[in-house]
């Protein structure tokens, strides 16, 4: 699936969530994956050290051969996030980041203003895409 | 636990100790079978990583406070001998606060500048309402770091 389309399914689905108010849990996640195409959308294809990526996985695969000390993916991408597309997506997604990937150590329990404010940091970050 | 007691940052390497070496336990466990020829040498970078990385949660947590936001449980995960990862939590109502924003910056700062061959942190910021999950934050091998001042 296109990123780009990939991106807006998802934010479908988050606001098919949040719009029946009962999975405030899934409101999450569906934001930061949302987040996460959208951004992957925006900043590939990519050229570093003279060599063009034309996706995240190529970015991973080819940047990072041989390094001894690599990132997760998901730390990879949230250092693009800083480096491609500036403080302000960066912030709004390390935020997103932070609350998907340890909502089970909060046993899942998601306020309705937090799902609210998810929605709302993903609008900020779309906002900033220019593709 | 109130989730939004505050915490003394000063004391964090005596509260640590016996977590630490409850860390190292559990890391060590297995160590031959993975490996690993020289576990003096890997145990002596550990313990370092360890140290730089309370040290890394320490300026974090000032960084915080100077913007008027409060912190209620840090933890720590060796991924690798040379990778750890960093839980902040707060208080809801600073995870909120729009002011929260800026320490994503200070946070990447810290990760991009102290990255090499031998270390990597990583970190990543939540809520404690106070439903907390201890059992599986232990369970997927991330050591809480603070303790509530008493008092």
């Amino acid at each position: 699936m296109d990123k780009k389309i990939h991106a807006g399914h998802n934010e479908d689905a988050c606001n098919f969530l949040h719009s029946d108010g009962n999975y405030c849990d899934w409101v999450v996640p569906t934001a930061f994956y949302a987040a996460l195409h959208f951004v992957q959308h925006e900043i590939f294809p990519f050229t570093v050290n003279g060599r063009k990526y034309n996706s995240f996985d190529m970015y991973y695969n080819g940047h990072y051969k041989g390094v001894k000390n690599k990132p997760s993916k998901h730390v990879s991408t949230v250092n693009l996030v800083k480096s491609e597309l500036g403080d302000d997506v960066h912030q709004n997604y390390s935020w997103l980041f932070g609350l998907c990937m340890n909502a089970r150590y909060i046993n899942y329990n998601i306020h309705k203003f937090i799902a609210e404010e998810s929605i709302k940091r993903l609008g900020r970050i779309k906002s900033l895409m220019k593709k | 636990m109130d989730s939004n007691q505050d915490f003394n940052i000063d004391r964090i390497e005596d509260l640590l100790k016996s977590d630490v070496d409850e860390m190292l336990l559990a890391y060590e466990t297995g160590w031959s079978e993975r490996g690993i020829e020289d576990i003096r040498q890997a145990e002596s970078r550990l313990k370092t990583n360890i140290n730089n990385t309370i040290n890394y949660i320490k300026e974090a947590v000032s960084h915080f406070r100077k913007l008027d936001l409060k912190v209620n449980g840090a933890y720590i995960k060796i991924e690798r001998v040379n990778s750890l990862s960093v839980i902040i939590t707060v208080p809801v109502e600073s995870f909120i606060d729009e002011k929260l924003l800026q320490v994503y910056s200070f946070t990447h700062s810290i990760e991009r500048h102290s990255r090499s061959d031998d270390y990597r942190v990583s970190f990543s910021i939540t809520y404690n309402d106070g439903s907390i999950n201890n059992d599986a934050l232990l369970a997927d091998g991330f050591f809480g770091l603070m303790k509530p001042v008493n008092g």
